[in-house]
């Protein structure tokens, strides 16, 4: 009896997607409740944002979430390869282009939450939903930088004095060499960018395997004077705390947005779609902006607006995820060509 | 008639578990070792090289060995870096080990036996957790070590101490590798036979003369097995080249690997994977053969025996001031300082000492751990793959050590050199193989902590090899008194073998536990939420730029497993006496 039972609740919840639920349906909450846990697999910084999110998320529905972190390559990979395994472990997962490499594989739902979103912040396609903007510039120590001294354009970068003193992540995403490789191809043109890679490979940017954000990390610690392609809203999150770090408006940043989707055959489905209908509600966007992220709702406000190119004296370069996807392989091999 | 009948039907039942049981145990081996690799040939030969194997849409093809002919990376720089690695940590690893198993065996060094003990317990330490001390120390510009020469010799800019460079990852590659080696190198000196270096003290020759002219060349062939074996070893390396080796711009195999595994975009390249890690494969195999030779030849030179009765000890005399010194440098870069570094680190960050108030401190990454799910999931995980995959591998290891020395299965002597073959397979392929392998068997097994007991379980030539030693010292007349009496197969092996052989199938177990406690590279490769255990959650932390936690954790590993070291430690004196 309780299975018929339960079986009916899904097949409500079921119906209730079917027919273009609205955020947090009753149906949803209660098959998600049942479900108890989600797994979610993020690009997100974990102490920043992910642990803020899931505390929210617990408090308001008592359903525990487990993360994993890793970059978006890396967790389009591991959900790949759960897939071909036969046993897919993520309900929910983030990234700027893992959702495109995974829908090439027919490997996500086709779903996005009924949020009170603008329109372009939704697939068209219906894949995935934006949580958050990136923007990815410079970040400076500003006590091995002194103010005035810090450089504004990608020319600057060239100076001798930089020498041996800048890092940048080299795992293949816009917050890596390759993302800024992009930003460089963008703002010059072909033949220019060559030429100017040609320059900065003598400059010895040490390479790190880590995350964008570790990479500023490095720079707090003054292993580095600069690090490039660090996420911007990082050095204000830790200048606010009193590190000694700043970002630069070199331009054009690349700027891009966090997706959310859900994988096909994810085990508890209903709990990964209550995670992305939570952080897209405002709710989870004020969350989003209480830890200095960069949130797209628009009736949250940041808590420095000044990091969001407004096109007018900050411009960016906005890359969708599917661009993004595309551009990246490309950017990767001219990385390699001068930089490997 | 009647007993002939009974003695007829306890033979049937004899021949049934007698021939089941090592069948069973040989197809298991092979199950472990030989199907894996045969998938990753296979695969190799399969694409396009996005696609696995079985995949729809796989065909033969000759692609993916011919992009790696054609990669001239595979000859400018992945060959090249690769040999000077391990060229350079085997000549450093061996001169460490070298000078430290003679000033503990062979001198009248005070304290012999702490030494040891300190020189062989960071053997149990995940190498990550080691790594990460390493960077926070001597990162070129903000490493602790480097601040602090800065200062004393007034010097400026970066350094003078790089750990990102090919001289800082060998440094560190050898001082991790150096216990491994100092085990085996104090074995053959504590076997060695004094009469000749007595006969030369008598003939008046100095501590030195007799050192160079009659120690070294006796030793020789007892030296060039654990060589080779360090050869081998540090050729499947891949935690350290990934951790210091990348941004220190050194193309190591191991990592290339895990490159076409993790590509710049799409889906990895599963068949590039396996073709690239062929020809080291190969390599491996090549050099065990070598490592074979070597220790059948080192047994035709008498001079290293079991007799070693009363070796006379030189007196360091004037020396010991500097022999105690230079001990102390060592432990202290090898352990003391990585693990204060640590301890810090789990207390303040990235804050170099000296720079804050001890009030500073933040306990909050210890607190945390106890209402944080993913670590007690790690714990159980490490604890639960380590314990089965042990148990596996000695289980087996004894199981065809006894087809090898004392059953006729046919095929045994095969079965003998594919458990010893394990030994020349670089984790990184052994992850690699069982991935595509259990990809290609969609049974759900990838993912669990499952495929990581089958993956580490690949590792069957320790047990196998000690197994078969301690074997050969139980005589069969035991067994053949049992079979006589009329007792089964099974109840002669349970009540009369196994008792005997528990010795050495614990130490077995021990070994094999250890090995599967500090695991970092098959891990790595096959990490997913659920199968995650403490050396690659310690490593995400550091990665994701959470340093205190990462610290913290690995503190508490390592204060979970100083027990570890006397047990080691009992493990190894015993065998000593």
């Amino acid at each position: 009896m309780r299975a018929i039972g339960r079986l009916f609740t899904s097949f409500v919840a079921l119906m209730a997607l079917a027919g273009g639920a609205h955020a947090a349906d009753a149906a949803l909450i209660e098959a998600a409740k049942k479900e108890g846990k989600v797994t979610w697999y993020t690009v997100q910084i974990v102490d920043q944002i992910v642990r803020p999110i899931i505390a929210g998320f617990q408090r308001k529905y008592g359903i525990q979430v487990e993360y994993v972190r890793a970059n978006s390559i890396e967790l389009a990979i591991r959900l790949s390869n759960e897939a071909k395994g036969g046993r897919v472990q993520a309900s929910v997962f983030d990234g700027t282009g893992a959702t495109v490499t995974l829908k090439a594989e027919n490997m996500v739902e086709k779903w996005v939450p009924d949020a009170d979103l603008p329109k372009h912040l939704f697939d068209p396609e219906g894949y995935w939903v934006a949580t958050n903007y990136y923007i990815n510039t410079p970040g400076i120590n500003t006590d091995l930088v002194p103010k005035g001294t810090e450089p504004k354009t990608f020319e600057d970068l060239l100076d001798p004095k930089w020498k041996g003193r800048m890092a940048w992540n080299v795992q293949p995403s816009i917050s890596a060499g390759q993302g800024f490789v992009g930003s460089v191809l963008i703002a010059m043109g072909e033949d220019k960018a060559r030429a100017y890679f040609k320059k900065l490979a003598d400059q010895k940017i040490a390479h790190l395997r880590v995350s964008g954000r570790q990479v500023l990390d490095q720079v707090i610690a003054g292993e580095y004077a600069i690090g490039l392609q660090i996420f911007n809203n990082h050095a204000f999150i830790s200048a606010s705390k009193g590190a000694p770090v700043n970002w630069v408006k070199m331009q054009p940043p690349l700027v891009s947005y966090s997706v959310m989707s859900i994988p096909k055959g994810a085990p508890q489905p209903n709990a990964g779609k209550l995670l992305v209908d939570y952080m897209v509600s405002e709710e989870g966007q004020k969350i989003f902006a209480e830890a200095g992220e960069l949130p797209v709702h628009p009736k949250v406000t940041l808590r420095d607006p000044s990091m969001i190119p407004d096109g007018q004296n900050f411009k960016g370069a906005f890359l969708s995820p599917e661009k993004l996807s595309a551009e990246l392989p490309g950017w990767s091999k001219i990385f390699d060509e001068y930089f490997k | 008639m009647k007993q002939a009948e009974g003695a007829l039907a306890r033979l049937a039942g004899l021949d049934v578990l007698a021939r089941l049981i090592p069948a069973l145990g040989a197809a298991l081996a092979v199950g472990l070792i030989g199907v894996p690799l045969t998938m990753l040939v296979y695969a190799a030969l399969r694409g396009p090289s996005d696609f696995l194997p079985f995949e729809d849409g796989a065909h033969y093809t000759l692609d993916n060995l011919r992009g790696l002919i054609a990669d001239p990376a595979l000859v400018t720089r992945i060959l090249p870096d690769t040999l000077v690695f391990v060229a350079g940590t085997v000549a450093l690893t061996t001169t460490i080990a070298f000078a430290l198993a003679w000033l503990t065996e062979r001198t009248d060094l005070p304290g012999r036996n702490i030494w040891f003990t300190l020189i062989v317990a960071p053997l149990l330490v995940p190498v990550p957790v080691i790594a990460i001390a390493w960077i926070m120390l001597f990162g070129p510009n903000a490493g602790w070590a480097n601040q602090f020469l800065r200062a004393l010799g007034g010097l400026t800019g970066e350094g003078p101490l790089n750990v990102f460079s090919m001289s800082g990852l060998i440094a560190c590659q050898s001082i991790v590798s150096a216990p491994f080696v100092f085990i085996q190198i104090s074995a053959a000196l504590r076997g060695m036979s004094p009469l000749l270096e007595e006969a030369a003290a008598m003939a008046g020759a100095s501590a030195l003369t007799t050192f160079r002219r009659i120690t070294l060349p006796v030793l020789t062939p007892g030296l060039l097995a654990p060589i080779i074996l360090v050869t081998l070893v540090t050729f499947e390396q891949f935690e350290l080249p990934l951790i210091i080796g990348l941004p220190a711009k050194a193309n190591i195999f191991a990592f290339r690997i895990y490159t076409e595994l993790n590509p710049a975009s799409g889906l990895p390249n599963y068949g590039a994977a396996c073709a690239i890690s062929l020809p080291f494969l190969a390599l491996g195999v090549f050099s065990l053969l070598l490592y074979n030779r070597a220790t059948r030849r080192a047994e035709r030179f008498v001079t290293v025996t079991g007799k070693a009765s009363a070796q006379r000890r030189l007196a360091l005399g004037r020396w010991r001031i500097p022999a105690l010194l230079l001990l102390c440098a060592y432990v202290a870069i090898a352990a003391l300082l990585p693990l204060l570094t640590l301890i810090w680190t789990s207390l303040f960050g990235y804050a170099p000492p000296g720079g804050v108030s001890m009030s500073a401190a933040n306990p909050l990454p210890y607190r945390n751990f106890l209402g944080d799910p993913t670590v007690w999931r790690a714990l159980g995980n490490t604890l639960m793959v380590a314990t089965l995959s042990a148990l596996l591998v000695t289980a087996l290891g004894g199981l065809i050590a006894w087809i090898v020395a004392r059953s006729s299965l046919p095929g045994r002597r095969a079965l003998d050199i594919l458990s010893f073959m394990s030994l020349g397979v670089p984790a990184v392929i052994a992850g690699l193989a069982v991935m595509v392998l259990y990809l290609s068997l969609p049974i759900g097994i990838y993912g669990t902590i499952w495929i990581l007991v089958i993956a580490y379980s690949y590792r069957l030539a320790t047990t196998t090899r000690l197994a078969k030693s301690g074997l050969m010292q139980i005589h069969r007349e035991l067994e053949e008194a049992a079979d006589m009496s009329g007792a089964r197969w099974l109840a002669t092996q349970l009540r009369i073998l196994i008792p005997l052989l528990a010795p050495t199938l614990g130490s077995a177990f021990l070994v094999a536990f250890i090995i599967a406690l500090r695991e970092f590279t098959i891990p790595f490769i096959l990490y997913s939420s659920e199968n995650l255990v403490l050396p690659v959650l310690i490593w995400q932390l550091f990665q994701n730029g959470e340093p205190a936690r990462s610290a913290a954790l690995g503190v508490l590993m390592i204060a979970a497993i100083l027990p570890g070291i006397f047990a080691l430690r009992l493990l190894l004196t015993r065998r000593k006496a």
